[in-house]
């Protein structure tokens, strides 16, 4: 009985969740504060994944920054390098022709809709649903097969150049798209209903990781976190590029602001996605095909920038340049790092520790792998590391 | 909008330029946080070869206002808007990492993205470069 009574007294541990750890993606760090299996707090610390990419972009020419721009993100390359190429053109002063406007948005919403469904999918990765994931991820493919189509590859498609596209999409392709984006708003209702309706999923999804509005707002949140708490934010209604106030769809949110909302506003957008691709698809016929306005790549002394709403919020491009083919600066603000680093502490506290990959994976983040466990006793500071001799001795005496 | 955000010099569609004093930075910043509303969205550093600018981006629901502020090379302080706008603590902190700014009143002014240790100290900075490429 004693020594039971020994066993629960709470220890307040510092767990440290990366930077290698098999419930992440890419590396980031959380140092998780614990008191049993309640969190107290959490840190974020990133930067595993910095590689320069600002400094690498003043040594590299404009066209060259294009593919450099795409490879900033696996899932968002078509979102980068378009707000890249579009920072470069309000610098040049230039407009680009309105079929280049319908093949970029054509991408970019086939680039949202390929990061919803695999965003459902690690949710139910992340929830236990394992066929989920492989449901979605199924349906995923659809999206892949058609941005193949479009582009050639599957992840940073080169389709945005300064001034237009390098690509045109083929007349002959587009009654299979529809066909494809039909079947898909049919597979999304049924995971409306499933991430929605189904008992384990609501357990675990809501009133968990709640984000108030108020925070969402002083914090600058932004993306589809910021519009599960009902922040009514979306640059491509707010500061419309490319076509988006030509179109008619809707800006999803919800006032919940936990995991469940979280969810919906972007199982939601697909929906929205499948309509604004539709009407783009119907519409690309009429325009004359030219692709690409001629421009220099020598841009002259100027400031460029473009902002736009990438699948997990907005981005921000701003250019300086000199005159020569190079930029001078170029300065690239990411949803993730607004995001990430503000949301998580707050979402995190006072949850149970068991519930930190669904509310984590709920952010939509890039994260990765683990370190060992170091006990700190908050009450006096004092702190060790835990070798393999102390981790088999616990689960001796626990009888694992 | 001059009174508001200081001498505008560029418009280019939705996105507005404007450049503020050092002395009058802070009293832009509080006007333009109760007049409109808005939102920090980022804060970007660049070596200008004499001083370092530093561009505020303001989202207010119509526009994008850049609001530039110059300081001295040799000593690059300035006020912290952390307090006003706490998503840019985060800007602050890479602006210092890269550009050496130091951004008074940020309790949290330390690396975000570089080691400290391996790292090489304000790489952003045109001293520091090795030669372009």
């Amino acid at each position: 009985m004693a020594k039971d009574n020994e066993r629960r007294e709470k220890l307040c541990y510092t767990l440290p969740l990366g930077p290698q750890h098999p419930m992440y993606v890419e590396a980031e760090n959380l140092m998780v504060r614990v008191d049993g299996e309640t969190i107290t707090g959490v840190e974020v610390n990133i930067g595993y994944m910095h590689r320069g990419i600002e400094e690498l972009m003043q040594r590299k020419n404009y066209l060259q920054g294009i593919f450099l721009a795409e490879r900033i993100c696996g899932i968002c390359s078509g979102i980068h390098s378009v707000t890249y190429c579009e920072a470069v053109e309000n610098a040049l002063g230039i407009e680009i022709p309105e079929r280049a406007k319908y093949i970029r948005t054509i991408t970019l919403e086939l680039e949202r809709l390929h990061s919803h469904f695999l965003f459902l999918g690690v949710m139910a990765y992340e929830l236990g649903l394992d066929t989920g994931f492989m449901y979605t991820w199924r349906d995923r493919e659809h999206v892949m097969d058609m941005l193949e189509t479009l582009s050639g590859n599957r992840v940073n498609y080169g389709i945005p150049t300064i001034g237009g596209v390098r690509r045109d999409l083929p007349a002959g392709e587009i009654p299979g798209m529809l066909k494809r984006l039909e079947h898909l708003r049919k597979r999304a209702e049924h995971y409306v209903i499933l991430f929605s309706s189904d008992a384990l999923v609501r357990k675990r999804t809501l009133g968990k990781g709640n984000l108030p509005k108020g925070k969402a707002n002083s914090h600058s949140i932004v993306g589809p976190v910021a519009r599960a708490s009902g922040v009514n934010t979306d640059i491509r209604r707010d500061l419309p590029y490319l076509l988006y106030d030509e179109l008619e769809w809707n800006v999803v949110t919800r006032m919940e602001g936990d995991v469940q909302a979280r969810v919906m506003v972007k199982a939601y957008e697909i929906f929205e996605s499948i309509s604004i691709l539709k009407q783009c698809l119907n519409r690309i016929s009429r325009t004359t095909p030219e692709l690409k306005t001629k421009t220099s790549l020598f841009v002259k002394e100027n400031e460029g920038m473009s902002i736009t709403e990438a699948p997990r919020g907005e981005l921000v491009y701003y250019l300086v340049s000199n005159g020569t083919d190079r930029p001078e600066r170029m300065r690239i603000r990411t949803p993730t790092f607004t995001n990430v680093p503000s949301a998580l502490p707050i979402i995190l506290k006072g949850e149970q520790l068991a519930d930190l990959p669904v509310i984590v994976g709920s952010v939509d983040p890039c994260f990765s792998c683990c370190d060992r466990v170091t006990i700190v006793d908050e009450r006096t500071g004092e702190s060790r590391g835990v070798d393999e001799a102390f981790l088999r001795k616990l689960g001796e005496e626990n009888g694992d | 909008m001059t009174k508001l955000y200081g001498e505008i010099y560029r418009k280019q569609g939705r996105f507005v330029y404007a450049r503020v004093g050092r002395k009058q930075f802070m009293r832009v910043m509080e006007n333009a946080r109760k007049k409109t509303g808005g939102r920090i969205s980022s804060i970007s550093g660049r070596d200008a070869g004499k001083s370092m600018e530093i561009l505020y981006t303001f989202i207010t629901g119509e526009h994008v206002v850049n609001i530039k502020v110059e300081v001295d090379r040799r000593k690059p302080v300035i006020e912290s808007v952390s307090k006003l706008f706490p998503a840019a603590s985060l800007y602050e902190r890479e602006t210092y990492e890269m550009l050496g700014v130091l951004f008074e009143g940020n309790e949290e002014l330390e690396n975000i993205l570089l080691d400290s240790k391996l790292s090489p100290r304000f790489p952003l900075r045109k001293e520091d470069k090795h030669g372009k490429g």
